[in-house]
C-alpha cells in the first residue's frame, strides 16, 4: 500500500471516480486530487526543494486533457527534476483519450511509468499495487 | 696696133680666172677694165688676122661688136655655145631687139654713155637666147667708133645666169633663216663651240629677263636651275655629235623667278662640221603646271572614285570597261587588269537576259540616270541596288549590296508577321518602357487601340486597384535590374475586367551595351489563374475539413471519451459499491452528469458542423454593425448592471456590410460573455466596443480591463475547441472555438491580444477574405 498517490484532473467526477476505486482497492493511504495542475506541480516543487515538509508522492495519476497546464505541460515543468524524481514519484498518465498519437507520446517520455484509460481497471490496479 | 695686141691677153686671164673661181667673176671686172695690155718686148710681136678671129671665136665670152644704133657688125662666134645663135643670124640685127623690156632703158642709157665717154658697163640685163629663154648679161662696152680698124662698139659679153640665180638663191635663204630666227615665236639662240651665247632673238628677254647684251657671251649653264644642269650639259653634249632632240629643264631668269622651259636643241654644221647649237626654248612653265594640275587631279578624281566603298564602274559606248574601282574588282573577285576594256556582256553573257541589261540600253539610249534592284547570280547570288547613270562616254554603274539588308528585312517582315498573329499580346517599350509597338495579341486581349497606347508604360496602363502591390514594385525593379524576367501580375482590360498576364519581359541593348528596349510578351492566364483560385479555395476548404476532422477527432477522444470513460467507471463503482455507502449515491448523480455532459458534447459537435456548412451556403445580406452591438448589449443588460460594468461604444452607423448577422450576433455575444466571465475581481470592467475602416472592410474591436490572459501559455490553443485557461471558471472551452469558426465562415480573420491583469482585445477584421 502506497503512502500517498496524487491524482491530477480538471474533470472533478474523474477524481472522484479514480479516488473512490483506490479507495475500494487499498491502493494508497492517502489519495489527493487536484483539480488544477498548476497547484499540483507547485506542491511537487516544494517537495523537491524541500521547502515544504510534504513527502513526494509515490505515484501521481496524471490527466492530459488541460485546460491552462496540460499534462504533456506538466511533464515537460518536471522534466528537470528527472532525476530526484527516479524511484521516489512514478507517474502514470491517466486519460480518456483514445488517441494512439497521444500513447506514443508518452512511451517517449522517461517520467511516464505507464499509460492508462479511463476508466481505471481493477486489474491494471493490482500490477500497480505496491508488494 | 697696140691696142689690138693688148685685149687678147686680157681676155685670156679673165677666162683663167673665171674657170678657177667664177664666185669672184664679178668682182674681177672692174679689175679688168683697168687692166693695160702686158707689155713685154719678148711678146711684142704680131700674129695673123685669122689667129685673132680664132681666139675670139672660141672664147666663152661673147665679142660683138654695134654700130652707134646698136646694131651687130660684128659677132664672136662663141655666141653659138652661150647664145645659141650663128653670128649669121644676128649681122645686121639690132642688139637692143634681144633685150627684156624691162632692162631696155637702162641698157639704151648705157650705150648713150658709152658714146660720150668711149668706156661703159651694163646694168645687168636680160637677153632672149636663141631657145626664147632669158639669160641674164654682163656687158661691158668700149667706143671703139674711132679705131679705124674697128669703127665700132665693142661689147664683151657673158652669161651670168647661173651666178644671179645662185646670188637670189642665198639672199633668200639667208632671209629666210632671218626670219625663222628672229621672228620666230619662241626663243631662239645660237652657243658658240663653247658653249656661250652667240646669238639669240628678241623673245629672251621675255623667257629670262636678260637683255641681248646681257646674255651674248654668257654661258648657257649660268641659266639653268641648279638641279637641271646635268640634264642640260648631257643635252648638249649629245647635239656635239650631231643629234638633235629636246629636253625639258629648269631655268632661273634674271629676277630669280624659276620657269620650266622645253628647249629644242640641234647642231649647227657648217662646212660638215658642228659649229655651234642652236636652239629654241619655250616657256613650259605653266603648261607643266597645268599639267601637273590635270595628273594631281585625275590621281584625286581617281581616288575619290576608289575611296567610294560602293563598287563603282564606267563602261564605254561599246560596254566596254572603262574604269573599275578597287572595291568593284574585289567584289567581283578579279583584278582590275583582267576586265578593263572587256565588254561586260561578254565577260558575264548570262546577264543579257536580266533587267539590268535593260536598264542599260535605256540608259545609254535616253540618256537619263535609273536605278532598280535586281536579285543577281553572278558572279555569286545576292541583291543589289544599282545606279546606272549616263555619261559622254557611256554608262557609270555604282551599286550597293543590299542582300544582307533584304535578308535581314525579310526575317522582320517574317518576325513581325509571328508578332502580329501570335496569340500572345507583344509589347516593345522604348528604354523608358514606354510603348513603341504593339501587336494584334495586345489590342485583342486588352481592349486597346495601338494608337491609344503608343508612349505609354504598361504598368500604369495595365495594372489596376487589385493589383498586388508589392508584384508591381517587384515588376519595377526589375525592369531597373536590366535583366530578362517574368512575373504573373493581375491587370486589366479597357472594359475593367481583371486580366491576368503573365509577362515575359526582355532587355534589347545595343552593340555598345546601352539599353534600347524592353521586349515584354504577354500571356492571358486569366482561366488558369481562376482554376488556380478555385484550386486554392478547394484545398483551402480540404485544409479546413482536414483541420476540422483533426478537431472531431481530438473532441472524440477527449471530450467524447472523456463523459464515456466517467461513465463507464461510475457504473463500475456503482456496481461494486454497497447501495448505501455515501459514495453510491454520489456515483449516481455524478453518472448521470456523466450521460449530460455527453449529450452536450454531440449536440455541440452537431452545432459546429451545421454551423460550417450554413456559412456557406447562408444568404448573405446588409448588416449594420452598430445595431447589431446595440441587440447583444440589449441582452447583457441586467448582468452588466449586475456587475456594474462599464461599456464604451464607438461604431459608425453607417458601418454596414454584407454578412450574415447571427453569426456577428452570436460572435459579439461570445466576446461580451468572455469579458464578462473573465472579468478582475479586483476592479470595475470596462469594456471598449468600436468599429473602423481598413481597405479591406471593417475592424471590429472588443476590448476589457479584465483579468487578461498569459498570451505565450494560451497562443497556440486558445480557440480550440473545450480549452479552458481558466480552471475555476465556468465554461466548457467552446466560445471562442465558436467565435473563430463563425469569422471564418464570414471570410473575416480574428486576432487577439492580451496582458495579464489588464485585459484583453479582440480585433475581428470583416469584409474580405482574411485566412
Amino acid at each position: 500500500m502506497y503512502k500517498k498517490v496524487f491524482i491530477v484532473d480538471d474533470d472533478e467526477v474523474s477524481i472522484f471516480l479514480t479516488e473512490a476505486i483506490l479507495e475500494a482497492e487499498s491502493f494508497a493511504n492517502e489519495c489527493k486530487g487536484f483539480l488544477d495542475a498548476k497547484i499540483a506541480l507547485q506542491n511537487l516543487m516544494d517537495s523537491v526543494h524541500g521547502s515544504s515538509t510534504e513527502a513526494l508522492p509515490e505515484v501521481i495519476f496524471l490527466d492530459l486533457n488541460m485546460p491552462f497546464l496540460s499534462g504533456w505541460d506538466f511533464l515537460e515543468a518536471l522534466s528537470p527534476y528527472e532525476q530526484a524524481l527516479r524511484g521516489r514519484c512514478r507517474i502514470y498518465i491517466l486519460t480518456s483519450s483514445v488517441d494512439e498519437q497521444e500513447q506514443k507520446r508518452a512511451a517517449h517520455s522517461k517520467l511516464v511509468a505507464g499509460f492508462l484509460q479511463k476508466p481505471l481497471e481493477d486489474e491494471w490496479l493490482l500490477q500497480l499495487q505496491k508488494n | 696696133m697696140e691696142p689690138d695686141c693688148a685685149l687678147p691677153a686680157c681676155i685670156v686671164m679673165a677666162v683663167i680666172e673665171y674657170d678657177s673661181q667664177c664666185s669672184q667673176i664679178l668682182e674681177l671686172i672692174p679689175k679688168y677694165n683697168c687692166l693695160q695690155p702686158p707689155v713685154s718686148k719678148e711678146f711684142k710681136q704680131y700674129y695673123s688676122r685669122e689667129f685673132y678671129r680664132a681666139i675670139v671665136g672660141s672664147t666663152i665670152e661673147l665679142i660683138a661688136v654695134l654700130d652707134e644704133e646698136g646694131t651687130y657688125t660684128f659677132v664672136g662666134d662663141s655666141v653659138v655655145a652661150s647664145l645659141g645663135y650663128t653670128p649669121e643670124e644676128l649681122l645686121g640685127v639690132s642688139a637692143l631687139s634681144f633685150i627684156h623690156p624691162e632692162d631696155l632703158p637702162s641698157v639704151k642709157n648705157a650705150l648713150e654713155e658709152l658714146l660720150k665717154f668711149n668706156t661703159a658697163s651694163f646694168p645687168l640685163f636680160r637677153f632672149k637666147a636663141k631657145q626664147g629663154d632669158w639669160r641674164w648679161i654682163e656687158c661691158t662696152g668700149r667706143n671703139m667708133l674711132h679705131n679705124d680698124h674697128v669703127r665700132g662698139i665693142m661689147v664683151t659679153s657673158r652669161d651670168v645666169t647661173e651666178a644671179i640665180q645662185l646670188a637670189y638663191d642665198k639672199d633668200y635663204h639667208q632671209a629666210y633663216y632671218k626670219s625663222l630666227f628672229f621672228e620666230h615665236p619662241d626663243t631662239v639662240f645660237t652657243l658658240d663651240i663653247n658653249g656661250a651665247f652667240q646669238q639669240v632673238n628678241k623673245h629672251i628677254q621675255t623667257l629670262t629677263a636678260y637683255s641681248k647684251s646681257d646674255i651674248l657671251g654668257l654661258p648657257y649653264t649660268a641659266l639653268l636651275h641648279p638641279d637641271h644642269v646635268k640634264i642640260a650639259t648631257d643635252a648638249i653634249s649629245k647635239v656635239w655629235t650631231g643629234e638633235a632632240h629636246t629636253v625639258e629643264v629648269r631655268i632661273v631668269t634674271k629676277l630669280g623667278d624659276i620657269k620650266n622651259i622645253s628647249v629644242s636643241v640641234m647642231p649647227v654644221y657648217f662646212r660638215g662640221e658642228v659649229q655651234g647649237v642652236q636652239g629654241i626654248a619655250k616657256d613650259i612653265t605653266e603648261a607643266v603646271q597645268a599639267q601637273k594640275l590635270i595628273r594631281q587631279q585625275a590621281q584625286q578624281l581617281n581616288s575619290i572614285l576608289d575611296s567610294i566603298t560602293e563598287p563603282f564602274y564606267a563602261l564605254d559606248h561599246e560596254w566596254r570597261f572603262s574604269f573599275a574601282s578597287t572595291s568593284f574588282a574585289s567584289f567581283i573577285k578579279m583584278d582590275r587588269s583582267q576586265i578593263t576594256g572587256r565588254v561586260i556582256w561578254e565577260l558575264w553573257p548570262e546577264l543579257k537576259s536580266s533587267k539590268f541589261y535593260g536598264v542599260c540600253q535605256q540608259v545609254a539610249e535616253q540618256q537619263t540616270a535609273a536605278y532598280l534592284e535586281e536579285a543577281f547570280t553572278t558572279p555569286y547570288p545576292g541583291y543589289l541596288h544599282i545606279s546606272i547613270y549616263p555619261t559622254p562616254d557611256g554608262v557609270a554603274v555604282h551599286f550597293i549590296d543590299v542582300t544582307e539588308q533584304k535578308n535581314i528585312q525579310r526575317e522582320i517582315e517574317k518576325l513581325s508577321l509571328v508578332a502580329s498573329k501570335t496569340v500572345n499580346g507583344v509589347i516593345i517599350m522604348d528604354a523608358e518602357r514606354k510603348i513603341e509597338w504593339v501587336n494584334d495579341g495586345f489590342c485583342r486581349i486588352t481592349g486597346y487601340d495601338r494608337e491609344e497606347v503608343l508612349g505609354q508604360i504598361p504598368s500604369d496602363l495595365l495594372q489596376g486597384p487589385g493589383t498586388d502591390p508589392k508584384v508591381a514594385q517587384r515588376i519595377v525593379s526589375k525592369y531597373n535590374s536590366r535583366k530578362p524576367f517574368s512575373e504573373e501580375v493581375l491587370n486589366y482590360r479597357k472594359s475593367g475586367e481583371i486580366l491576368w498576364f503573365y509577362i515575359d519581359v526582355t532587355p534589347i541593348f545595343d552593340q555598345e551595351g546601352n539599353l534600347k528596349n524592353f521586349i515584354a510578351i504577354q500571356t492571358d492566364v486569366t482561366e488558369k489563374k481562376e482554376a488556380e483560385g478555385k484550386l486554392l479555395k478547394l484545398a483551402d476548404d480540404l485544409y479546413k475539413h482536414n483541420l476540422d476532422l483533426q478537431q472531431f477527432t481530438y473532441i472524440i477522444s477527449h471530450n467524447l471519451r472523456a463523459p464515456v470513460a466517467n461513465a463507464l467507471g461510475l457504473i463500475q463503482l456503482v456496481n461494486k459499491l454497497p447501495k448505501e455507502s455515501a459514495n453510491f449515491d454520489v456515483a449516481k448523480n455524478k453518472l448521470q452528469a456523466s450521460i449530460q455532459q455527453l449529450d452536450t458534447v454531440v449536440k455541440d459537435i452537431n452545432k459546429i458542423l451545421s454551423l460550417r456548412e450554413s456559412g456557406r451556403v447562408t444568404q448573405r445580406e446588409t448588416v449594420c454593425l452598430a445595431r447589431v452591438c446595440q441587440e447583444v448589449l440589449g441582452q447583457f443588460e441586467d448582468e452588466f448592471l449586475k456587475a456594474n460594468v462599464a461599456v464604451h461604444v464607438a461604431i459608425a452607423p453607417d458601418h454596414c456590410l454584407l454578412s450574415i448577422k447571427a453569426y456577428l450576433h452570436s460572435i459579439l455575444y461570445n466576446l461580451l460573455s468572455n469579458s464578462l466571465k473573465y472579468k478582475a475581481e479586483d476592479r470595475q470592467l470596462e469594456i471598449w466596443v468600436q468599429t473602423e475602416r481598413d481597405k479591406r472592410g471593417y475592424v471590429l474591436t472588443v476590448r476589457d480591463s479584465g483579468s487578461g490572459m498569459d498570451m505565450q501559455l494560451v497562443q497556440k490553443q486558445l480557440f480550440q475547441l473545450y480549452k479552458r485557461f481558466h480552471p475555476n471558471t465556468f465554461g466548457k472551452g467552446i466560445g471562442l472555438f465558436m467565435v473563430k469558426t463563425q469569422v471564418q465562415a464570414l471570410g473575416g480573420k480574428i486576432d487577439v491580444e492580451s496582458t495579464l491583469n489588464q485585459g484583453t482585445t479582440f480585433k475581428i477584421y470583416l469584409g474580405a477574405k482574411h485566412v
